[in-house]
C-alpha cells in the first residue's frame, strides 16, 4: 500500500476553515503547505498560528506544483471557480458545501475533475458524526426492516453568523440562504437512509428571528418511492440552555431508531424492544468535519478513494435546487436528476 | 356561587366513556341518570361494555340503560356525553342539543365539514355548550403549562411548532372517517389552533399505509407527515400515525417557537414542559389536574355559565375541515389552499 505524506494548503481562513485548519495539522498523513485568503490579516493570522505560508490568491496555490491537495473553505459563490482551477492544476479537492451555487456549475466540477485525473470530494460532515454512521449502519443492515419514515433535524446554537444581520444582509435577495448554505447535510442523509433519492420535495421556512433579513428555519417534505421524510434546517435556536436539539429518527417496517439530541440520546426498538445506551453511541465531543478531513487526507495518501462520491452529491444538490424552486412556487415539486 | 346539579346521560358503550363518565361521576355536582347503549351490537357485547363502563361510573348504584334515545332525552338532561361511531355523530348531537342538552361528543365530530358545520349551526341555534374530545393537547399537563406562559406573554408570537402523536398499536380493522389524520391529527392540529390562534390557510400532506395490511385494505394511511401553513404567516409540521414495534412507547411531543423562546414538550401525556428564553430560563412548569379532569371541569362551568368551553364547535369544524384539506392534499399531490385563488 502506497502510504506517502499529502501535501495540503486550505483555501479560506475563516469560519469554519479553522476547524479545517486544524485536521490538517492533525492528520498524521498531511503536510500541512500553507494557508490562503483574500483577506491578507487573516491569511497571515491562520498560518501563523500553524505555521505555514500564507497565500492572498488562490491563483498562487494553483501554480504551485509541491501542493497535492486542496481543502477549499471559502464562500459558497466561489467554490466551483476555485475548484475548477483545482483540478486543472491537478490537485485534488475538498470543497465545503454547498459544492456550488447551480447545477450547471456542479457539472462542470465533474467534468474538470474527471478529465485531469484528480479526486473531488464535497464536505458532508454529518455523514461523519459517529451517532448519524451508527443510525446508517443499523438501518442499512435491515435491524428496523424497510425504511419508511425519517426525521432529522439540524438545529443550531444560533451564534456566530446565523444571528449576524449584517452578515446574511449580503444574502438578502436570496432568503432561501441558510437553506441552500446548509440544507444539503439532512437531504444527504435522508437520502442514505432510504439509498434512495426522493422524487418529489416540498420546502416550507420560517423567519423566527424577525430581526434577520433572510429566513432561520427550513422544513423540507421529501417524497421517496418507499417513504417519506422530513428534514429541518434550523438556525434560529439560539435560546439560552436550548439544547442542540438534533434529531435523527427513522421508523421501519420492524421498529424504529432514534436519536433525540441531548434529551434522551440514542434508542431503537425493533422486535425485541432493545434500547441503545447513550454514551456508548456518541461521543459528545467528537467532530465530524474533523474526521471528514482526516479520512480525505488518508485515502488519498493510501492511493485510495475518497470517501464521499461526487456524483453522489451532485444528485443530493438536485433535491437542494428543487427544494428552492418548491420555495418560490409553493408547490410539491418534483426533481430532475439529470447532471 | 352555588351550582345545582346537572343532570347527565351517556350515549353509547365504547371505552371513551370510561374516560369521560370516570371524570364525571366523581364530581359532586353531577349525577349520571341515564345511559343509553348507542348502537346495538350483540347482547353479550353489549353487556360486557356495560359492565366495564359500570366500573368506573357508578360502581356501587344502578343507572338505569333506557333503550329509547328520545324518551331518555325528554327528560331534561343537562349535559349528554356521546360517543357512538362518527357517521352516527351528526343525527346524535343535534337530537340532544334540540332537547335542550349540552353536549361532549367523541372525535371525530362529523366524517366532514358540511356535517360539522350543520352541528355548528344547531349550537349556534339552540345556544347550548357544545365541546368534543381531544382535551391531550389543550388540557395535558404540559400543554396546560404552555397556555399559561402565552398568556403571561413570556412567550409571544409563536412561528413554528412540531408536533408528534406515534402510537404503538394499531387498529386491526381502519374504516372510513377513521384514518390516522382523523385519529390523531386533531390533536396535533388542536395543539397548534390553540397557540398559533390564526386560521389555517393551507396544508400538505403526504400519507401512506406504510405497515399494516388492513390499514392497505381500507384505502388509509397508518403513518402521515403534514406542512401547515396559518394565515398569519405561522408554520408547522405534524406527523401522526402507528408505530412498527409494540415495544415502542407512545410518542407525543411538541417543539414550540417563537422570536422569545422556545418550548420543548418530550412527553405530551407527561408532567413537564421546558421553556427556553433569552432571560436564561430553562423552567419547568407544572399543573395538577389530570387532562380529562380539566376538560370536564372546563364544561361543566361552560355549562353553567351558559357559555362556549375551550374547546369548541368552532374548533371541531376546523378539525374537520383540516382533516379534508389532508385528503386532498395526498390525492393530488400538491397543496391544498383553504381559500384556493
Amino acid at each position: 500500500m502506497c502510504d506517502k505524506k499529502v501535501k495540503v494548503a486550505l483555501i479560506g481562513a475563516a469560519g469554519i476553515a479553522s476547524q479545517h485548519a486544524d485536521a490538517i495539522a492533525g492528520s498524521p498523513h498531511a503536510v500541512f503547505y500553507g494557508i490562503c485568503d483574500i483577506n491578507r490579516k487573516s491569511a497571515d493570522s491562520a498560518a501563523q498560528k500553524h505555521g505555514v505560508q500564507a497565500f492572498y490568491d488562490y491563483r498562487e496555490v494553483m501554480v504551485n506544483p509541491e501542493i497535492n491537495a486542496v481543502v477549499i473553505a471559502s464562500p459558497d459563490e466561489t467554490h466551483a471557480e476555485i475548484s475548477i482551477a483545482a483540478a486543472e492544476a491537478g490537485k485534488h479537492i475538498l470543497v465545503e458545501k454547498p459544492p456550488a451555487t447551480c447545477r450547471k456549475d456542479i457539472s462542470r466540477m465533474l467534468e474538470a475533475a474527471e478529465r485531469n485525473n484528480v479526486q473531488i470530494m464535497c464536505g458532508l460532515s454529518q455523514r461523519f458524526f459517529r451517532r448519524n454512521r451508527a443510525i446508517l449502519d443499523r438501518v442499512a443492515s435491515g435491524e428496523i426492516g424497510e425504511p419508511v419514515f425519517a426525521r432529522i433535524s439540524c438545529a443550531c446554537s444560533g451564534n456566530g453568523w446565523t444571528a449576524d444581520s449584517e452578515y446574511l444582509a449580503r444574502y438578502k435577495h436570496k432568503p432561501y440562504f441558510v437553506f441552500e448554505h446548509n440544507g444539503i447535510h439532512v437531504i444527504d442523509l435522508a437520502c442514505q437512509v432510504f439509498n434512495d433519492f426522493p422524487e418529489t420535495v416540498f420546502l416550507q421556512s420560517q423567519r423566527i428571528n424577525r430581526d434577520l433579513p433572510i429566513d432561520d428555519y427550513f422544513v423540507a417534505s421529501l417524497g421517496f418511492k418507499k417513504g417519506v421524510a422530513v428534514t429541518e434546517d434550523n438556525r434560529a435556536a439560539y435560546f439560552n440552555q436550548f439544547p442542540m436539539n438534533s434529531v435523527f429518527q427513522v421508523i421501519g417496517t420492524k421498529g424504529m431508531i432514534s436519536y433525540d439530541g441531548e434529551n434522551a440520546g440514542m434508542r431503537i426498538w425493533n422486535a425485541n424492544g432493545t434500547m441503545i445506551p447513550f454514551s456508548t453511541m456518541y461521543r459528545p465531543n467528537e467532530n465530524g468535519l474533523f474526521l471528514q478531513t482526516i479520512s480525505f487526507i488518508k485515502a488519498l495518501a493510501q492511493g485510495g478513494k475518497v470517501p464521499t462520491d461526487f456524483r453522489h452529491t451532485a444528485k443530493v444538490y438536485c433535491v437542494i435546487e428543487a427544494a428552492i424552486q418548491s420555495y418560490n412556487t409553493r408547490r410539491n415539486e418534483e426533481i430532475n436528476y439529470d447532471i | 356561587m352555588t351550582y345545582r346539579k346537572l343532570k347527565v346521560g351517556i350515549i353509547g358503550l365504547g371505552g371513551h366513556q370510561q374516560g369521560y363518565g370516570g371524570s364525571l361521576a366523581k364530581r359532586d355536582d353531577v349525577e349520571i341518570v341515564a345511559i343509553h347503549p348507542g348502537s346495538y351490537l350483540s347482547e353479550e357485547e353489549n353487556k360486557k361494555r356495560l359492565n366495564g363502563l359500570l366500573e368506573y361510573i357508578s360502581p356501587v348504584n344502578a343507572i338505569p340503560v333506557v333503550a329509547d334515545l328520545g324518551k331518555m332525552l325528554e327528560n331534561g338532561l343537562d349535559l349528554v356525553s356521546i360517543a357512538v361511531d362518527a357517521k352516527s355523530n351528526p343525527g346524535v348531537v343535534i337530537k340532544a342539543l334540540k332537547s335542550g342538552a349540552g353536549v361532549i361528543c367523541e372525535k371525530p365530530v362529523a366524517v366532514s365539514s358540511g356535517e360539522a358545520a350543520m352541528i355548528m349551526q344547531a349550537v349556534e341555534e339552540t345556544g347550548k355548550t357544545f365541546s368534543w374530545n381531544a382535551p391531550l393537547s389543550v388540557f395535558g399537563r404540559p400543554f396546560d403549562a404552555l397556555g399559561e406562559l402565552l398568556q403571561h406573554k413570556l412567550l409571544t408570537e409563536p412561528r413554528y411548532g412540531v408536533f408528534t402523536y406515534i402510537a404503538n398499536c394499531f387498529m386491526s380493522n381502519p374504516s372510513g372517517g377513521t384514518s390516522e389524520i382523523d385519529n390523531f391529527g386533531p390533536y396535533g392540529f388542536l395543539a397548534f389552533r390553540h397557540v398559533i390562534r390564526s386560521e389555517l390557510s393551507s396544508v400538505f400532506a403526504r400519507g401512506n399505509a406504510f405497515f399494516y395490511d388492513s390499514y392497505k385494505q381500507n384505502g388509509t394511511e397508518d403513518l402521515a407527515v403534514i406542512n401547515l401553513q396559518f394565515e398569519n404567516g405561522a408554520s408547522g409540521i405534524i406527523v401522526v400515525g402507528r408505530s412498527s414495534s409494540v415495544a415502542m412507547p407512545q410518542e407525543i411531543q411538541f417543539k414550540l417557537f417563537s422570536k422569545d423562546g422556545a418550548v420543548d414538550i418530550s412527553n405530551g401525556s407527561g408532567e413537564q414542559v421546558r421553556f427556553y428564553s433569552d432571560l436564561g430560563e430553562s423552567r419547568d412548569i407544572t399543573v395538577s389536574a389530570t387532562p380529562m379532569d380539566a376538560y370536564i371541569e372546563d364544561v361543566i362551568c361552560a355549562i353553567n355559565e351558559n357559555r362556549q368551553p375551550t374547546i369548541d364547535i368552532y374548533d371541531a369544524f376546523a378539525v374537520a375541515r383540516f382533516c379534508e384539506l389532508c385528503r386532498e392534499s395526498i390525492a393530488s399531490g400538491q397543496p391544498a389552499r383553504q381559500n384556493p385563488a
